[in-house]
């Protein structure tokens, strides 16, 4: 880990937890609670470029910071659903051959979007909150899909300056 | 293949596998809810940090305050809902037997303004307030 690669990860942290505050002012997308999780094109970048310890930091903190913003019940929200999902990411992204960016964002937004509401169902203890689901899956591959294009583009644009400047091996994840 | 080779393209053609998995997923999870009904509730209480606060009847127009250090009345339709964690102001409607939050003071997305009584719960996680039907026959309320 040199210095490079860790002004990188705060770069990457800070992005995203500003996408995130940006996006808590919107109102939610169709269904409650529903967002377009843009802070996740950076935790994507971060995954593909610095690796998933690196990654779970970047999670971890941004759900820290968040939660000061939002209130510290919005992590118990965030931060399974995050780490479930990234995890969820990271395997595809290292054992599954011939599947792109996109596919694996709009998974990994499926999984997250699914995982909230159940950690919502058991928060509120109450399971009509889950006739959500469904909705939320299909939100979510939309999301993903368009998460996962925005990561193919920064990539695609980046990734030579960003690849040869930091030493990044191509095997980093 | 590695990661930064992966990210290359926007379309490889296991994409078309992973796609048709997520679908069928929501496919199922469709199926699964439709057989779920709702129905509809003749009151509903609100609870803060899990005690209960406020009860109402629709169907007697009867609303009772249990908690009067919480909850203020502005008319027969409105009360605030104030704490240390924060302001919700309730609108109550009698005959569409419905109750919505109508302001809030978290200063971010607002969930809970946005969340319909018809869905089941309405749910203020920043100042932990839930608004819950009462009285259910087959509820799939476990708490």
């Amino acid at each position: 880990m040199n210095s490079k690669k860790v002004a990188l990860l705060g770069l990457f942290t800070a992005l995203s937890v500003i996408m995130f505050l940006v996006e808590s002012l919107f109102p939610p997308l169709i269904i409650p609670g529903a967002k377009l999780g843009l802070g996740n094109i950076f935790v994507m970048l971060c995954l593909i470029y610095l690796g998933y310890s690196n990654s779970v930091i970047l999670v971890v903190v941004k759900c820290l910071i968040a939660g000061i913003f939002g209130g510290f019940s919005q992590i118990m929200y965030s931060l399974p659903a995050g780490l479930i999902s990234l995890t969820i990411a990271f395997l595809m992204l290292r054992f599954i051959k011939n599947i792109s960016i996109v596919a694996i964002s709009a998974s990994a937004s499926v999984v997250h979007n699914l995982v909230q509401n159940c950690v919502f169902a058991i928060v509120v203890k109450s399971y009509k909150v889950l006739l959500y689901a469904p909705y939320l899956t299909l939100l979510g591959v939309l999301c993903g899909i368009l998460t996962g294009l925005t990561v193919y583009f920064i990539n695609k644009n980046l990734s030579k300056k960003i690849i040869k400047n930091l030493n990044i091996k191509e095997k980093s994840v | 293949m590695d990661a930064v080779e992966k990210a290359k393209k926007p379309f490889m053609r296991g994409d078309i596998v992973v796609y048709t998995l997520l679908l069928i997923l929501s496919l199922i999870l469709f199926i699964v809810t439709l057989g779920v009904k709702t129905e509809r509730s003749n009151g509903f209480s609100v609870y803060f940090d899990g005690v209960e606060i406020l009860k109402c009847d629709f169907e007697n127009k009867s609303v009772t305050v249990i908690d009067n250090s919480i909850v203020k009345k502005i008319d027969d339709a409105n009360y605030t809902i104030s704490t240390n964690l924060g302001v919700n102001e309730i609108e109550i409607d009698f005959t569409e037997s419905s109750v919505s939050v109508v302001d809030t003071d978290c200063g971010l997305s607002k969930e809970c303004m946005h969340m319909s009584f018809s869905d089941g719960i309405i749910v203020c996680a920043p100042h932990k307030i839930v608004i819950r039907p009462t009285n259910l026959s087959g509820e799939l309320i476990i708490g």
